[in-house]
């Protein structure tokens, strides 16, 4: 219900005259706080910068760059809110509400809420009985219910369920939290952080509410749109804080000689440079710096950085071999699948356990398979080639350099050829059946309709398929450095033939002290991911664009 | 009804939520301990208050155990050292084990500021630790304490390392930590294989001063006659095995200041050599396999591996099994002496108490009680009860094999002050892969090795 001096949600403002102005204490309020916010902000700022306290090295910068932001959107926000244009306040909103939360989270990290929550892990489990009691009685509380009316045992079932439940919060100790929360909050720090909280957050509920928006004669598709931005928040400062915010800091990281422990020093491209530095001799010697990756013909390629190119061709090598053989095999796989003969849930169920199981245990058993004295898949060989009275050849899956690939294919594939599988299945399922029954009424046979209608239909699950797959392949880890974690170093394998990028990289930033160095490593391998995906997805857009 | 469900479950959520903010009892136990935290930088101490109630201290500390039962072990140590030190609460974390990259883990939390006050390290990382500032010099604590036994009390060969100061380049002046353990190399015997070879038993020809490179081919040859699934020898593939043959033949990784590569030496190819030869002759479990499965198995005469394959052996092995001294070559045993040392976080808000923590978990009590398990050699020297009660821990009855070797003058492991240990090893490992798998000579192998391995002594890449 509406009354007549208010506008119902939703109802456009008609074009005329503004309305009088309404809730001037309201606007007033809004400007005073945040001119004396950028009273403190400049201080804050001027403060450290001068006298030198906050914190410092990357993560101070990162810190000021952020209150010089929040800085600029107050300022920004006073002459908008002045106006009372609706800019103004979406920036008075995102200014208190960005600082409500940052206040929020440094005193949960104060008072010690993210450690609190082990610790609350390692007691839950003793409220465990007193919530089975609770979730019994709930639902024996609504035994004999009929409709609106409870059943007999609800209210003493209530009771119950409200006692343990009350059981449960005193065995996890909420009553000595309690204590220790006020305890911590009586901090000085705690208490001005607390007193922030509040009234960054009160500042924030003024801006967002209707009032100030009617205020400032917002329309309904504004306030919709204010609305929406304020729902999605959490997954979007998530999305910021924990993916994009890294990532910017691994470019950033890229171009610097860093050690994980001092500050970074900026160095450019060098990193860069050095990594993809390549030289070719054709008969003479290699420049001083660089060391031989490849040779043939006569023609010696070298690199200043050589494992990075043994790395990527390891990687190309074995892309190459893995995507067709856990690609082709789990397409025809899903073609026997896709039949209505009894049981066939049961062998679908089966190809997907290799993609629900653990990669390290299923890798560590590979690794017992393939050893070369004792292991089953040698003896398997010698047990069949002794059937037709030959020997079988002994390959040292795990110790040859010209093996070792073939090796991480076959634990490849055979982890991802029932994922590929059932993505197949599905595709096939959702295949129009009257394609199928005009083509057989036409007389088509079982290949050709799978060459010409299964294959072409199946294009964008093909699509995902390969680059899922490929992409899976070029980030390539956890199977090498399970395999060969008796290599040094752990992953690469005999004379570095199971080197692969990702494991390169991980030596770099881990094992080597050079998370600067190895930042340039991811990020040119995600240039080849990106390339291979694009190329990917052209031809894919090419073939729906050819039907 | 249903919405004063929803108001008490609400209610419950936000209450769990409101224990989670204080952490229930376990967190305010916990708001006494003072994670070693750390500053970006590293240099300034971080993290909690330090000091609990009634001035009580609580320390962190950490090793590499390889199983459940040194855990327990080490859990069991933690309690007992525990009691001893006043105003002191020790917790006790196990690391990863050497599979799970204990190293790489500790580097992450030393640079996020919240690995432990006390912590393992593998002899051969110390200097770079210690030369990033990492971890703390403890010559000042060890001067102030009384429970400190001295540098003397500990085998000499990590205590040169431990006490070196990459600023003068003398040892005897700083402390990076104190020895928890040393283990030497011993080949771990199938007696029964040998005997059914009819081969002699190396652990006599030892006795008779007899066990050389020659003896010792002739039993792996033996052995290797058995059936086709039997090998004379195995050994992993990681830098002591071969460097053991460089060694014995009167060669070194190093040249004598450890500041440059010698394995271009002719003592150093000869050691190669003689190993590249045992790998021709089919020998020996191809380099790179794990040595380990094939000897439980019963199919390899002799295995070399550390003191740390006891327990393995202990549970593992369903054979008459013992060890002995590796053959001596040209140069003699050139046995390794492996340590590791209990080090201090740079970061720890109480490097005194922290100390006391060391010199504790390297008291002679402890060590016996670890050394026990049958996994190392206590690393103090100043008792000889100790060693006595070392060589009671049976099987393998040849106990005296281990000692026998820490006597004769071994070589101890690592660690490069002038120089990059990982990069060294990173480096050398493909160049000795290929020797070892034939695809190269040893004089190759030997005009090329110094060329790609004395840049790793340089600091810079």
């Amino acid at each position: 219900m509406t009354t007549l001096t208010e506008r119902p949600r939703g109802a456009r403002r008609l074009p005329g005259p503004r309305p009088a102005a309404s809730g001037p204490a309201r606007l007033r309020a809004l400007l005073a706080w945040h001119a004396l916010l950028a009273v403190a902000l400049a201080g804050l700022l001027i403060g450290a910068a001068v006298a030198g306290f906050g914190p410092r090295g990357t993560s101070g910068t990162v810190i000021g760059l952020l209150l010089v932001a929040l800085l600029a959107a107050d300022i920004a926000a006073l002459p908008l809110l002045a106006r009372r244009r609706h800019l103004g306040r979406v920036l008075s909103l995102a200014v208190s509400y960005l600082g409500f939360l940052a206040l929020a989270l440094l005193l949960l990290q104060e008072i010690g809420a993210f450690t609190g929550l082990d610790a609350l892990g390692a007691t839950f489990i003793r409220g465990v009985p007193f919530l089975i009691v609770a979730l019994l009685a709930f639902v024996a509380g609504g035994i004999g219910e009929r409709g609106d009316l409870p059943g007999p045992l609800a209210r003493p079932a209530r009771i119950v369920a409200l006692v343990a439940l009350a059981g449960m919060l005193i065995a996890v100790g909420l009553l000595p939290a309690l204590l220790t929360l006020v305890q911590r909050l009586a901090d000085p720090v705690a208490l001005g952080l607390l007193a922030g909280v509040a009234v960054f957050g009160f500042f924030a509920r003024m801006a967002w509410s209707e009032r100030t928006a009617d205020d400032f004669a917002t329309t309904s598709t504004q306030r919709e749109g204010l609305d929406g931005l304020l729902y999605v928040s959490p997954n979007v400062l998530g999305f910021l804080l924990f993916f994009v915010g890294p990532l910017l800091f691994s470019l950033y990281a890229s171009l610097t000689d860093w050690d994980l422990f001092s500050t970074p020093v900026f160095i450019g491209l060098d990193n860069y440079i050095q990594i993809l530095s390549l030289d070719v001799a054709a008969g003479g010697e290699l420049r001083e710096g660089f060391r031989e990756v490849l040779s043939a013909g006569g023609l010696t390629v070298g690199a200043r950085d050589p494992l990075f190119w043994i790395s990527m061709r390891n990687i190309a090598v074995f892309a190459v071999l893995a995507i067709p053989l856990a690609v082709l095999p789990a397409l025809l796989i899903a073609s026997a699948l896709n039949t209505k003969v009894p049981g066939m849930r049961i062998f679908r169920a089966i190809y997907f356990v290799p993609t629900v199981a653990g990669v390290v245990g299923v890798t560590l058993i590979w690794k017992q398979l393939f050893n070369a004295t004792v292991g089953y898949v040698n003896y398997g060989m010698s047990v069949v080639a002794g059937w037709f009275g030959a020997t079988a050849p002994q390959p040292q899956w795990l110790s040859d350099a010209d093996i070792v690939l073939f090796s991480l294919v076959i634990v490849f594939v055979w982890q991802y050829i029932g994922y590929n599988t059932i993505l197949f299945l599905a595709g096939m399922q959702g295949l129009p059946a009257d394609l199928y029954e005009a083509a057989h009424l036409d007389g088509a046979s079982g290949w050709q309709r799978f060459r010409y209608i299964t294959i072409p239909q199946l294009a964008p699950t093909t699509f995902f398929v390969v680059a899922t797959t490929g992409i899976f392949a070029l980030q390539l880890f956890t199977e090498s450095v399970i395999l060969f974690s008796n290599f040094t170093p752990p992953g690469s394998g005999p004379n570095n033939a199971a080197l692969t990028p990702v494991g390169y990289l991980y030596q770099e930033g881990f094992q080597r002290f050079s998370p600067g160095y190895a930042s340039a490593v991811a990020w040119l391998l995600f240039f080849v991911i990106f390339a291979f995906t694009f190329v990917q997805f052209q031809r894919q857009r090419a073939a729906a664009e050819g039907v | 009804m249903r919405d004063r469900l929803r108001w008490v479950a609400l209610l419950c959520v936000a209450l769990l939520a409101l224990t989670a903010c204080a952490g229930g009892e376990q967190a305010a136990d916990e708001a006494s301990e003072p994670a070693a935290g750390g500053s970006e930088e590293g240099t300034a101490a971080a993290g909690g208050e330090g000091g609990g109630e009634g001035g009580e201290v609580s320390l962190r500390w950490r090793t590499r155990p390889d199983n459940q039962a040194e855990i327990d072990v080490y859990s069991e140590v933690s309690t007992t050292v525990d009691e001893a030190l006043d105003n002191v609460t020790l917790e006790y974390e196990p690391g990863g084990s050497e599979t799970s990259q204990y190293q790489d883990v500790l580097r992450t939390e030393l640079a996020s500021g919240t690995a432990p006050d006390v912590f393992w390290l593998p002899g051969t990382d110390i200097a770079d630790f210690a030369t990033r500032g990492l971890i703390v010099d403890l010559r000042e604590q060890a001067e102030a304490s009384d429970s400190y036994a001295g540098d003397e009390a500990y085998y000499p060969g990590p205590m040169e390392f431990l006490t070196y100061n990459p600023e003068s380049g003398e040892s005897g002046e700083s402390l990076w930590g104190l020895p928890r353990d040393v283990s030497t190399f011993a080949l771990y015997l199938n007696l029964d294989l040998i005997e059914q070879a009819g081969a002699p038993d190396p652990r006599e020809l030892a006795a008779n001063g007899e066990w050389n490179w020659d003896t010792f081919r002739q039993v792996a040859e033996a052995v290797n006659g058995v059936s086709d699934q039997t090998r004379g020898f195995a050994v992993n593939n990681w830098w002591a095995n071969w460097g053991l043959f460089v060694n014995a033949a009167g060669g070194s990784l190093f040249n004598a200041d450890r500041t440059a590569c010698a394995l271009d030496s002719e003592e150093a190819q000869e050691g190669l050599s003689f190993l590249q030869g045992l790998y021709e002759d089919g020998l020996v479990v191809p380099y790179g396999e794990d040595g380990e499965p094939p000897w439980l198995a019963g199919q390899v005469g002799m295995f070399l591996n550390g003191r740390w394959a006891t327990p393995g052996a202990r549970s593992g092995a369903d054979f008459q099994w013992d060890v002995v001294t590796p053959p001596e070559g040209p140069g003699g045993i050139g046995n390794w002496l492996f340590w590791g040392a209990y080090v201090v976080n740079a970061n720890t808000e109480h490097p005194e108490e922290a100390f006391e923590l060391v010199t504790q978990l390297t008291s002679p009590e402890v060590q016996t009680q670890i050394a026990e398990l049958g996994t190392n050699i206590p690393s103090r020297v100043d008792d000889p009860a100790i060693q006595e009660q070392f060589l009671t821990y049976t099987p393998p009855e040849n106990n005296q094999a281990y000692l026998d070797s820490l006597e004769a003058d071994p070589v101890s492991e690592g660690p490069l002050w002038e120089g990059n240990w990982t990069e060294y090893d990173a480096a050398a490992a493909p160049l000795i892969q290929q020797v070892l798998a034939g695809e190269q000579s040893v004089e190759d192998f030997a005009a090329e090795v110094c060329g790609v391995l004395d840049p790793t002594f340089q600091a810079t890449r």
